[in-house]
Parts: C-alpha cells; sequence; structure tokens
C-alpha cells in the first residue's frame, strides 16, 4: 500500500519532470546557456579563441539560415539572395555606429523598420514570380546590393567598412544616461540572445497557423486557397521574416566582426547557407544550426586538429562539397532525418538485445 | 483589413454622392436665379436712361408745371445715397463690434431698427425739403399759354423720341441676353448630365462596396446559377448553365467526360472567372452574395467547402494539422498572437484542436491523426478530404467524384456517410459523380448536361426517363 503511494509519487514526479525537460523551449534554453558557457570558458582560457569565434559566427549564419529556411522549407520560395540582405543590414549598422554614432541597441529597431519594407518590397515583386525565376531576380538583386556596396563612397568601396574602439549598448543623454560602452568579445552574449529569441520565434512561427498554411501553400496550392489561405499575404509575410532575419544577422555581424568587406556577401555565401539548411534538413530548427556549424564552422572546430587539413588548407572546402553531394544523395533529409533515424535505429537494437537477453515475449 | 478599406470606401462614396447631388441641386436652381439677374439687369439699364432723359428733360417739366412724377425718382435716388452712407457706417461698426467684443455677436435687428429710425427721419426731412424746393422752380419759371403749347410739343417730340430710343435699347438688351442665356443654359445642361452620369457611375460603385443586390432569391434557395459561360479562347466549356440548388437537398451534377462538371465547381468557388452569367449564395449568415465578387480564399468564410478529385493533401503535415489548416478562417487571432503564442492563440488552439479530434472521431479516422497522408489507403484518403469540409461549418459542401476509384461496397459505405453528413451537420450537398448508382441512389435532385450546355433538371426518375439525357449519357434504348 505505501509502495503503491511511493510508486504513484515517483510517477507524478517524473511526469513533471518529463514535461519541463521534454518541452522544447527548456531545450533551446539550456542550448543558450551552453553557449554563453563557451564563451566564459574561453575568457578564462580554457577554450581556444578559434573555438568561440567560429561558434559566433555559426550563430549569426544560423539566423540567417533560419529566416532562409522559412522561405524554402515552408513556403517553397527559392530565393538566393540572402547575402546581399546581410550585407545590407551590416554596412547601415556601421553607418548608423560610425557616422551618426546612435548606440549599438537602438540600431536594431532601424534594421528592423528597413528590413520590414524591404521584405514588403520583395514579397511584392515574387508575387507573380515562381520556382527558378524566382531565384534568378532575388541572385539579381542581391548582386546589384553588392555592386552598390563595392562602389559607394558611405561603404567605403572596395575596401569595406571598419568600426574599432568601444561599442556604446544604451544612451540617453536627455535622461543624462552616459551609456553603457562594451568591449568587443561582449556582442557574444547578445548574439546567443537574439539567437535564442529568434529561435523561439521560429519555432512559434512553424507551430501556429502561419507555418500550416505555408506548407499548404508549398504542397498544394488550390488545396490552400480553397481552405481559406491568402497565398498573396503569406508569400509577402515568408519573405519579410526571411529578410528580417537576413538583416538582425548583418546587424549582428557588423557588431561582433567590426568590419564589412563587399567580398563576403558574394553568390557563394547565399549558396553556403543554402547548403546549410538544406545539409541540416530544411524544416527543423536543431537540424539548421547543426548544418551551419558543419559548413561554416567545421573547419575551426574540428578540422584543425587532424594535421593533413593544417597542412593543405583549401581540403576543406572539398570535405564540404563532398559532404553536400553525399547528404543530398543519399539522405535528402539532411542531419535532423539522419538523427531521428539514428534514434529509432537505436531503439530497435536495445528492444533486439533485452529479447536475445530475456527471451520474446517481455 | 479588407473590412476597414470596404467600410472607408463606402464613406468615401457617400461623401461624394453627397456632394455632386448638392452640385446638381445648385446647378439646376441657379439657372432660375440667373435668368432673373439678367432681367434685371435690362431693367436697371432701361431704368438708368430714363434717368438720365429726365434729368435732361427736367428744366421743361419744370417749366411745365409736371414734377409730381420726379418728386419721386429724386428722392429714391438721393434716399439711395443715404441709405448706402448708412450702410457702409454699419459695416464699420459691426467690425468694430467683433474686435472689441471678440467674436460676440452684435443684435442686428436692433441696429438696425436705430438705422431704419434715422432713415425714416431722414427722409421725412428729405421729403419735405424737396417740396419746398420744387415749389421755389416752379414759381420761378413760370410761363405764359403759347410758349407752354410750343414747349409742350418739343416735350411730345422728345418723348416719343425717347420712347423710340427705349425700345431699341431693349430690344438690343434682350436679344443679348437671349444669347448669352442660350450658351449658359447649354453649358449648365451639360454639366447636369455629367454631374448626373457621376451620381449613377457613385451608385453603382457604392452598391458594389455595400454589396447591395437588386436580386432576391427565391423561397429555400441556396446556390443560383444564372446563365454561367466559362469560354477558353474559343472553347465554350460551360455554355448558358442556369439552375438552382434548395436547402438540404443532395444535388448531382451528371454529364459524359468533357461537359464540363469540374468546370462548372471551377466557376462557383472562383478557381475560375466566370465569363458571364452570375452564381448567387444564400450564406450562413443568411446574407446574400455575388460569388463573382469573391476572391477565391474568402469563399469559404461564407460556408462552401469544396474537395478536389484528386486528393489534394498537405503531404508534410500530420492529418490533424491538414485539418487544422482546413479551419484557418475560423481563427480569429492575429500575427503577434501567432508570433508569441499569447493565451488567446492557445485557447483558440485548444478549440480548433478538440474539434478536428471530434470529426476525426466522427469519421472513424482516430488512429491516422498523428500520420502524415504519404502511403495511406485511397479511401482514408478521400475521407480525410471530406472531413477537411467539415472543419469550416459548411452551409454547402461540394464534392468532385467523391466515389472515384471505390468499389461496390465502399461505394454503398460512402452514400450512407453522406446521408449522415447532411443530417447531422445541415448541410447541402452539390455532387459530381459518374456512377449512376450512387447518384440515383441518394440525390433527390439531379442536374445532366453535355458539352457545357444544360440537357434537364429533376428528380431522378424524370433523368432516367428523359430522352435526351439517355442519347447522351445512359445509353440510348
Amino acid at each position: 500500500m505505501v509502495n503503491d503511494v511511493r510508486i504513484e509519487r515517483k510517477n507524478i514526479a517524473r511526469a513533471k519532470l518529463n514535461a519541463v525537460i521534454k518541452n522544447p523551449y527548456f531545450s533551446f534554453l539550456i542550448l543558450g546557456i551552453v553557449l554563453v558557457l563557451i564563451q566564459i570558458l574561453q575568457m578564462a582560457g580554457v577554450v581556444k579563441v578559434s573555438f568561440a569565434n567560429a561558434i559566433g559566427g555559426a550563430m549569426i549564419y544560423s539566423i540567417v539560415g533560419l529566416g532562409f529556411s522559412i522561405l524554402l522549407g515552408y513556403s517553397g520560395l527559392a530565393s538566393l539572395g540572402t547575402a546581399g540582405f546581410v550585407g545590407f543590414g551590416a554596412y547601415l549598422t556601421g553607418y548608423f555606429l560610425k557616422e551618426i554614432g546612435i548606440p549599438y541597441t537602438f540600431i536594431f529597431i532601424i534594421t528592423l523598420a528597413v528590413s520590414i519594407i524591404i521584405g514588403l518590397l520583395v514579397g511584392f515583386i515574387s508575387l507573380r514570380i515562381d520556382g527558378m525565376y524566382l531565384a534568378i531576380i532575388t541572385l539579381a538583386l542581391s548582386e546589384l546590393l553588392v555592386t552598390l556596396f563595392k562602389n559607394l563612397e558611405f561603404t567605403g568601396q572596395s575596401s569595406g567598412m571598419s568600426i574599432g574602439g568601444t561599442l556604446t549598448l544604451f544612451k540617453f543623454t536627455a535622461l543624462g544616461f552616459d551609456g553603457i560602452k562594451v568591449q568587443m568579445k561582449f556582442v557574444y552574449f547578445i548574439i546567443v540572445a537574439a539567437l535564442i529569441l529568434i529561435i523561439i520565434l521560429t519555432y512559434n512561427i512553424i507551430r501556429s497557423p502561419i507555418g500550416r498554411a505555408m506548407l499548404t501553400m508549398k504542397n498544394s496550392e488550390s488545396a490552400a486557397k480553397a481552405m481559406g489561405v491568402n497565398v498573396l499575404k503569406y508569400r509577402i509575410l515568408a519573405f519579410v521574416i526571411a529578410t528580417a532575419y537576413a538583416f538582425i544577422g548583418g546587424f549582428l555581424y557588423m557588431g561582433y566582426y567590426r568590419n564589412s568587406n563587399p567580398n563576403t556577401w558574394s553568390l557563394a555565401l547565399s549558396l553556403n547557407i543554402l547548403a546549410a539548411v538544406i545539409v541540416g534538413g530544411s524544416k527543423s530548427i536543431w537540424g539548421i544550426m547543426s548544418g551551419t556549424v558543419v559548413i561554416f564552422s567545421l573547419k575551426a572546430l574540428v578540422l584543425d586538429n587532424i594535421p593533413l587539413f593544417v597542412q593543405y588548407p583549401d581540403l576543406n572546402l572539398i570535405f564540404n562539397g563532398l559532404l553536400i553531394i553525399l547528404i543530398i544523395m543519399f539522405y535528402p533529409g539532411g542531419l535532423a532525418r539522419l538523427a531521428v533515424d539514428v534514434k529509432f535505429k537505436t531503439k530497435k537494437i536495445i528492444r533486439k538485445i533485452k529479447e536475445i537477453k530475456y527471451g520474446k515475449g517481455i | 483589413m479588407a473590412k476597414v478599406f470596404n467600410e472607408l470606401c463606402e464613406f468615401y462614396y457617400v461623401d461624394k454622392l453627397e456632394k455632386l447631388e448638392n452640385d446638381l441641386k445648385i446647378e439646376q436652381e441657379y439657372r432660375e436665379i440667373y435668368r432673373q439677374k439678367k432681367n434685371d439687369r435690362i431693367l436697371k439699364k432701361l431704368h438708368h436712361f430714363d434717368l438720365r432723359f429726365s434729368h435732361k428733360v427736367f428744366p421743361m417739366e419744370i417749366k411745365l408745371g409736371n414734377v409730381e412724377n420726379f418728386y419721386n425718382q429724386e428722392y429714391r435716388s438721393a434716399y439711395k445715397k443715404i441709405y448706402f452712407k448708412i450702410m457702409l457706417l454699419k459695416k464699420a461698426e459691426t467690425q468694430k463690434y467683433f474686435r472689441q467684443s471678440k467674436k460676440q455677436v452684435p443684435n442686428f435687428e436692433q441696429l438696425h431698427l436705430e438705422r431704419w429710425k434715422l432713415i425714416n427721419d431722414k427722409e421725412k426731412d428729405l421729403a419735405d425739403r424737396l417740396k419746398v424746393h420744387y415749389d421755389k422752380l416752379i414759381v420761378k419759371n413760370s410761363l405764359d399759354e403759347n410758349q407752354k403749347k410750343d414747349l409742350q410739343k418739343q416735350y411730345d417730340l422728345l418723348n416719343k423720341n425717347h420712347l423710340l430710343k427705349r425700345d431699341k435699347l431693349k430690344n438690343k438688351l434682350e436679344s443679348k441676353t437671349a444669347a448669352k442665356l442660350e450658351t449658359y443654359l447649354k453649358k449648365s445642361d451639360k454639366k447636369i448630365a455629367r454631374l448626373q452620369q457621376k451620381i449613377a457611375l457613385n451608385h453603382t460603385k457604392l452598391n458594389n462596396v455595400k454589396k447591395v443586390y437588386d436580386k432576391v432569391l427565391d423561397d429555400g434557395v441556396v446556390l443560383e446559377l444564372n446563365q454561367v459561360s466559362m469560354h477558353f479562347g474559343g472553347l465554350k466549356a460551360v455554355d448558358q448553365l442556369s439552375f438552382k440548388v434548395y436547402d438540404g437537398d443532395i444535388f448531382g451534377l451528371i454529364g459524359p467526360n468533357g461537359a464540363g462538371k469540374t468546370t462548372v465547381f471551377n466557376c462557383i468557388t472562383q478557381f475560375y472567372k466566370m465569363t458571364s452569367g452570375e452564381a448567387w449564395f444564400n450564406n450562413n449568415e443568411n446574407v446574400l452574395v455575388k460569388l463573382n465578387d469573391l476572391k477565391v480564399y474568402n469563399v469559404i468564410k461564407h460556408g462552401i467547402a469544396r474537395t478536389f478529385q484528386n486528393v489534394e493533401l498537405a503531404w508534410e503535415l500530420s492529418i490533424l494539422d491538414n485539418l487544422k489548416v482546413a479551419a484557418h478562417s475560423l481563427y480569429k487571432s492575429s500575427l503577434f498572437d501567432q508570433f508569441f503564442h499569447t493565451r488567446k492563440y492557445l485557447k483558440e488552439e485548444e478549440i480548433i484542436t478538440k474539434k478536428a479530434l471530434d470529426v476525426l472521431d466522427y469519421l472513424d479516422l482516430s488512429a491516422y491523426k498523428d500520420v502524415p497522408p504519404l502511403g495511406l489507403p485511397y479511401g482514408i484518403l478521400k475521407r480525410i478530404e471530406l472531413a477537411r469540409t467539415l472543419m469550416s461549418n459548411p452551409k454547402l459542401i461540394i464534392l468532385d467524384e467523391p466515389a472515384a476509384g471505390l468499389n461496390d461496397k465502399e461505394t454503398a459505405e460512402l452514400s450512407e456517410l453522406i446521408i449522415k453528413i447532411k443530417n447531422d451537420y445541415h448541410a447541402t450537398i452539390f455532387l459530381v459523380e459518374h456512377d449512376m448508382g450512387l447518384v440515383m441512389n441518394i440525390c433527390n435532385r439531379i442536374c445532366a448536361i453535355s458539352f457545357g450546355k444544360l440537357l434537364a433538371i429533376g428528380t431522378p426518375e424524370e433523368i432516367q426517363n428523359n430522352k435526351n439525357v439517355q442519347e447522351a449519357y445512359l445509353g440510348g434504348e
């Protein structure tokens, strides 16, 4: 009798714990804590600087990748213009920081506003275009922006724009508050915060009528229309979200790397983000993050420890290309699918082992 | 958003209509005033002409002794001078009042009375003075008989000439004003015609926005097609088709392949815009709606749900999610609520999830709720399509070949299911089907079409016995 009560209490406690641990929001929080720990360990000297830098870069690109996945994975719209928008965001923040001297957090609002306007424009342009032609048009937009960056005075022309010194976070001169000034690597924590918030936002979007409507739009446009989904509205919304994420990525890039060269914002970056999203699984958040780490940070995280790759530094590009080819050929679902399959297979194996050990029927 | 836009349009059109109607009224009333004004001008000019003549002739009149008329004329002009002086004084005083009292309006009547008293006093003064003056003049200028006669003759001549000249002047002035009046009346006629056109246009626009239609549906009619035609270039897929669907019907549309049945469906649900004709629908709030005015994704809000011939499900979503998308038009939470998963959205989500689970239960599909529709048997997919239509509280359910690919047993189950749905959800059902067993079994009215044209409408027995239908479709006997 007492045993039953104890078992029941244990079950209730386990259920409560499960409710917290298995909650996806909890996993995102743990991710944030882990990322923050990495930087703290780096400051304390335990972790290499290159490692932390690689993680920082991967976080920025995963934000851009999440926006891209909403376009590609959830709405089925091909867009190769992400690099140009990220660059635009970076140059915009650089300009406001350098020339006008607005504090960093206030520029966030400006970048968000500009990104929404540009996202609306691109969305309207895309309403009549589909598939490959949309990809070409967005590519043309991106190249147009890059040529602007290379030629305009205020973006520093071909040599790029750079900002030095400390970064002011808040400044209310009217209230007499002079501002919190931070050193360069503090921006890492801002990136972590932004990443976690954006992950939560994306997760919410995916599991809401918006995400479902976009998927229906992608799979069967007539069914979507018949069920009341305003396809025009959701196409434009997808573009607005993707552009906003790209601009936020650029904003964080400028804060973290402190310089911006027009050669970074090329087609290669757009294609790398596309590869990251597809390698990771175009509809899974964890998949995209692992995909960006694989494509953008594998070199600094893993390969620099292997002497072969240190000897021939360009070998990592070949490695990347091979990886992309293999995964798309044999595992189109990406790393996320791989993880799910591995989980099921291990469960099967464990069950088989139990059968062998205890015999069938248990 | 669209609702707000519609309301603003309505206000704009109502305002414009008021302005236009006011313009029209003003234009129509001003014609009379214009005519009167021109005539007044003529009279005024003639009056001045007479006055000048009388000034010339005054000494003669004095000598002749007829000055009685002249009292009034001279007196009136002098009075006018005084009156205008008083008007100017009054204006100055009112301005002073306004400046001093800062927007306190003075009592004009009292002022006017005071002025009028002054004028009356001055009138009397003036009259007396004039009379004295003229009497003196008459005494001064008195003549004897012969001189008077000559003078009289001269005076008469002058008078005659004056009258002739006056007539000439009158004719000239009248012809001029007639010409001016003509041009003005033409202009104003054109303006009135333009304004009336604009008013008619505004009325139609307003009616479009307000969705006020002249049409009234018969009792019990839920859907009416009126001379619907769909032309694809030269091909007439649907040609002047009209029929009515009554509430509680199971209405069947039959015809050989290529008769245009799916085109009719697409025209009703606005996937195609029909080239001519109208489709009227009595929506779930019992308001008459012209389906031609609606966009594709707004049709479901009025209570029309449709299935597809080739099962169109989102193969990346689970079946429960597919049903939740079917209720997309029922969500009232905004984008902000959906971005941040506010309480309002979570409550709505729970309600709709429960509804979806109930519908799945109703159709015995609960086992498949978390599975994507990939690889499921065809019969199950058809039932999911049916479940999707039930999510949006439809008044009219349109089924596009629901028995395609099903064997006899499954078709029998389907016919039972359709009748069950009609009874439980109080919906009207509109079928397109090739399986005559199903159609003749459950439909209570059938419409047969061929090559886009109507062959016959009626009960199953009537259709079976109709010769045209037999020839075209059932196999002539």
